[in-house]
């Protein structure tokens, strides 16, 4: 009964005051709402182990990440075996690689064109360790694997449906891939994509399968640890194998070696696929924990406050006799009703924004369709469980400090005057620690968010230093079974050249268009790719490799400049002359020019490849090409120092392709399929888009976490404002008495005014020291993997603590003068 | 009551008027007051609860200001003065003991006493620890001087009090109920301070609920409904003239 007639007691009073009820559920619902979601998404995407057989959790085995080019490593199949049968530690291991294959081309029955699809080439046992059978068909066997076996496939759900419209009948049936005539087996249930976004499977060959010797094969592996085996253990296992490996390595795959000195790395198999985002996402965790904790203060804050109110009340309650529990149970209910709604409406934000989320995420990968198959963020049990845990931690921190509070003073002395007194010693010392808390956690949410938001800004503003308006843009890739280069025979230049033939062809076909007015080719095209390697100047090598200048290295086609808006400015084009074999030409860009040649006189000069591994071929520089940007100027793998290779002797396999258009874009699509079908079937077209969608592309991820940071900042704005100016002068009006006493004294009005404002200063500075520390500690780590903007830092620096400075100062003045203002006889006796 | 017309009038309030308005209503909280405070004099204000005595001594203490009426004190024109002004005069020529003895926490024993020397610019360091110290032996609480507030007992936070009001040696000491939180022994410890006080010359005014303290007063002042019903000597004064 007493219960009932507390809750009906709290009830009325937060019906008493809607708009202080109001705003602590909106304030509790922003906390949590942003809690659950970053959670969702980091367990969803991270933290939850990738389980799908059973209860045990995948790992990942292959070599260091590589955090020069932002990119995870493979390693050499024998590697990973002898790392599976040496340690004894993995239940169940394989070993796979992601890669594209063209379904369908010339000589299949389908009337459907040539398709590009994700394809990862992998042990026969993947679909036995992952638990998932196919639907219709059967699996990988280990005599798929035999020499001379029928060539099998696997297609995924959405293959099946895609291109072969659902059809029952398709097991069985023969497929080009790649243009090897190829059984369908098997077709894999909805949703199934392992390793990563895979949606074709062929089977590696047995040598591959088992490797018999070091080679300059890379592949990557998935295993089970065996019970009782922890993964540090097996990381540590994996250290003293990697330093055996090392010592044995020849000279020539010394290039395997991590730039930290190690070589195999074992992971939760979602964390290897994620690593260049992995500190952005800690960073987001943490700023979303600090909004929590933020929201928490501003709740307890404006609970405090009401407690003060009620002061008289509970001591009148206190004088009757109630019991301390009861007392302080009565105040929670105020708390449970508030965080419990503000709970539920939580549940509602984060819900809708994850749905955001999922659409942000499939339109970033819309283009390759390389999402990886987990990436689907939604609330589950653990998130629900995260919820409640928040939400009961949040009634007792914002319920049971108040009630705490209200219970501990006085009673007699409120009863028997009326008046307080002065703020008592630790009521001060607590009101200082929440606005020195809220000063401090503010200014740590708003630079984190002002510095990643900047950036990604100036990242998605910056000059790429190309034209990319009027520029479609693909990928190029030739078959293996027509465009094979016999390695290390008399046929292996030959082979090479008649890749490169392919794509002179289509050049020529594409220019003779008259909507196309020229075509480049490139392996990455500025504002993509990036990654760099050092090189030597002849005459000037350092002591040790690292310390000679790096570059960015791109293989381009003849005359591809004047496609993308670059062009020669010192020397001269490529040409005939450096497409002879053994001759190694090199054309530097601006940046590398002006910085290591100031003398004006990089060309004819030569340079070489310098790594860990020794040294490369001299390559003469024969010209000078405009600058441009290599990846997305966020990243720390990205490059402004750019070399540029002939791609004639190298035979790529693939390329990019950027086509310079007038008119409409799609036109030029069909004229590029068109003509690529013209001269050959087989060859593969994929990732079409403009120029300006390509560069957007790396950035979308990062784009969207920013847009998260984006509105972290604003809620933190508004909590930071609202709550320091809640906090200070809830903690001015406390003592109110005081400037009552100072003023009776004799104080003059100006003294009142400048000792709180020196008391608010000496807070401002204990909050912004430590504030702006922590926040760049913060920014240091995720720097590690992304380049932050110098301006960013500035802005971020000097803006947020000058915009926290405003508002505490506001917040101390506005309250200390509508005290000082009060007469002193008010003040003295001000309730 | 006569002034002893050869004292040197401190305090001289001319048909003093305070209204509060509050939901629209005007409450008249004391009406047509008229006082004369000579210098050295111990006067008493008693009445009951709501009878504008706490009003009253406010509008003394320069706390607050009158809605009408004329204010002289040791000279200068209350009546007219600004807030900082106003600052002033009540820093230097009034000094306050309050019912809930209104110390400040987080400073000590010495430092409360010497607070209202700091609003001073006349008074250097040295002079201003010299006051604090005399303060402190006058009221016998130096071996508390670096004590806080919280650890003193309620008596001994109004001997700070005390102590505080004199500190700057002050025209006048105005006491609201200054033995109201205090147990009868150290009520009659704080009364024997006023009246030692007294005795050394100050001017004190007092307001009291209290018949027996008001009694300790040499003149008694009696208000009622906001205007003052009684003035008159106590029989303490009385015995003393006879």
């Amino acid at each position: 009964m007493s219960v009932a007639i507390d809750i009906k007691y709290a009830a009325r009073l937060l019906f008493k005051k809607p708009a202080f009820t109001a705003l602590t559920v909106l304030i509790v619902a922003v906390g949590l709402g942003l809690t659950l979601y970053t959670y969702s998404l980091l367990n969803n995407l991270v933290f939850k182990p990738l389980v799908l057989n059973g209860s045990q959790p995948i790992i990942a085995l292959e070599a260091q990440f590589d955090y020069n080019h932002l990119s995870r490593r493979a390693a050499d199949p024998y590697h990973l075996f002898r790392a599976n049968n040496e340690l004894d530690m993995l239940d169940n291991f394989g070993i796979y690689e992601d890669y594209t294959a063209l379904i369908g081309g010339t000589n299949s029955t389908s009337r459907k064109k040539a398709k590009m699809y994700n394809t990862t080439f992998t042990s026969w046992n993947i679909f036995e360790f992952t638990g998932v059978q196919p639907i219709l068909g059967r699996g990988f066997k280990e005599q798929d694997l035999d020499t001379g076996a029928e060539p099998v496939v696997v297609l995924s759900h959405s293959v099946w449906q895609d291109y072969f419209d659902g059809d029952k009948g398709v097991v069985d049936t023969m497929v080009p891939v790649d243009s090897v005539m190829t059984r369908i087996i098997g077709v894999m249930p909805a949703g199934f994509a392992f390793p990563v976004s895979a949606e074709i499977w062929l089977p590696l060959t047995r040598s591959e399968i088992t490797p018999t010797e070091q080679s300059r094969v890379s592949l990557f592996a998935y295993g089970y640890l065996k019970p009782n085996v922890s993964l540090s253990q097996f990381q540590q296992a994996l250290d003293d194998l990697s330093a055996d490996i090392i010592a044995d390595l020849p000279q020539d795959l010394a290039w395997r070696i991590g730039s930290n000195g190690k070589y195999l790395a074992a992971m939760p198999f979602k964390e290897a696929g994620i690593m260049q985002y992995y500190p952005i996402f800690i960073a987001m965790f943490v700023v979303t924990f600090l909004i929590l904790v933020l929201a928490c203060i501003n709740v307890a804050n404006l609970l405090l406050a009401r407690v003060n109110e009620r002061h008289k009340e509970i001591a009148i309650r206190v004088a009757l006799g109630v019991p301390r529990k009861r007392l302080i149970l009565q105040m929670l209910w105020e708390s449970v009703f508030i965080c419990s709604v503000g709970g539920f409406l939580a549940i509602l934000l984060a819900v809708w924004g994850l749905d955001i989320t999922n659409s942000v995420f499939d339109s970033t990968y819309a283009i390759s369709n390389s999402k990886p198959f987990w990436w689907q963020v939604y609330i589950d049990s653990h998130s629900l469980l995260v919820l409640s845990i928040a939400v009961i931690s949040m009634i007792l921190i914002t319920g049971f400090i108040p009630a705490w509070r209200a219970i501990a003073g006085d009673f007699n002395a409120v009863l028997r005057d009326g008046t307080r007194g002065s703020l008592s010693k630790k009521a001060a010392a607590a009101s200082q620690i929440l606005v020195i808390s809220e000063i401090l956690l503010s200014c740590m949410v708003l630079i984190m968010a002002t510095i990643i938001l900047s950036t990604s800004y100036a990242a998605s503003e910056a000059d790429y230093g190309v034209e990319t308006e009027n520029r479609l843009t693909a990928s190029l890739q030739l078959p293996q079974v027509n465009y094979s280069v016999r390695f290390d025979t008399e046929h292996e230049q030959a082979d090479r050249f008649k890749r490169t033939e392919f794509y002179y062809q289509l050049k020529s076909a594409l220019e003779q268009r008259p909507n196309i007015e020229a075509v480049a080719f490139m392996t990455q095209f500025p504002g993509t790719g990036g990654g760099t390697s050092h090189f030597e100047i002849e005459g000037r090598a350092a002591k040790v490799y690292s310390e000679n200048p790096y570059s960015n290295n791109e293989v381009v086609g003849k005359d591809s400049w004047q496609a993308v808006g670059m062009k020669i400015v010192d020397g001269r084009n490529f040409d005939y002359r450096d497409a002879i074999p053994d001759v190694r030409s090199i054309i530097i860009n601006e940046s590398i020019a002006r910085d290591f040649f100031p003398d004006n006189d990089a060309v004819g000069k030569r340079v070489r490849l310098a790594g860990p591994s020794g040294e490369g071929d001299w390559n003469t520089i024969i010209g000078v090409v405009s600058d441009t940007f290599h990846g997305t100027t966020m990243d720390s793998s990205s490059a402004s120092y750019n070399s540029y290779h002939l791609m004639d002797a190298f035979g790529l396999s693939r390329v990019g392709i950027a086509l310079h258009f007038i008119g409409d874009e799609k036109n030029v699509r069909e004229a590029l399929l068109d003509a690529v079908d013209t001269i050959d079937g087989n060859v593969g077209v994929y990732h079409l888009q403009s120029y300006d969608s390509m560069i957007k592309q790396p950035m979308l991820l990062v784009s969207a976490v920013s847009k998260v940071f984006l509105l972290c900042g604003v809620i933190a704005m508004f909590l930071a404002a609202s709550g320091i100016y809640a906090v200070a002068s809830n903690s001015i009006l406390q003592r109110t008495q005081e400037i009552g006493v100072r003023r009776a004294l004799g104080s003059s009005d100006g003294k009142i005014m400048r000792l709180f404002m020196k008391h608010a200063s000496k807070q401002l500075f204990v909050g912004l020291v430590i504030g702006i520390g922590c926040a760049i500690g913060l920014a240091q780590y995720m720097s590690e993997t992304m380049v932050i903007n110098m301006n960013s830092y500035f802005i971020s620096v000097l803006c947020v603590p000058l915009m926290i400075i405003a508002i505490v100062m506001f917040a101390t003045y506005i309250p200390t003068r509508k005290v000082v203002k009060m007469e002193p006889s008010d003040a003295l006796h001000h309730d | 009551m006569e002034n002893d017309k050869n004292k040197k009038q401190l305090v001289e309030l001319i048909d003093i008027k305070k209204m509060f308005l509050t939901d629209e209503v005007e409450t008249h909280a004391l009406n047509d007051i008229n006082l004369q405070i000579a210098q050295g004099e111990y006067l008493s204000i008693t009445g009951p609860s709501g009878c504008g005595k706490s009003t009253l001594l406010s509008l003394l203490g320069l706390l607050d200001t009158a809605s009408s009426g004329q204010y002289q004190l040791a000279g200068h024109d209350a009546s007219s003065l600004d807030r900082d002004e106003r600052a002033k005069i009540r820093n230097k020529e009034i000094g306050f003991i309050f019912q809930a003895f209104n110390l400040i926490s987080d400073l000590t024993v010495a430092e409360n006493i010497e607070l209202p020397l700091t609003y001073r610019e006349d008074i250097n360091k040295a002079q201003r620890q010299a006051f604090v110290k005399s303060s402190l032996e006058r009221v016998d609480m130096v071996h508390r001087a670096s004590h806080y507030p919280s650890q003193l007992s309620g008596g001994q936070q109004q001997r700070v009090a005390v102590a505080r009001a004199i500190a700057g040696s002050p025209s006048i000491i105005l006491a609201d109920e200054p033995t109201g939180n205090l147990d009868s022994k150290n009520a009659q410890m704080v009364m024997n301070l006023l009246d030692q006080l007294h005795q050394d010359g100050a001017t004190i005014c007092m307001v009291t609920h209290d018949p027996r303290s008001a009694a300790r007063a040499e003149r008694m002042i009696e208000v009622f409904d906001g205007k003052i019903v009684a003035d008159q000597l106590s029989n303490r004064a009385q015995a003393i003239a006879v």
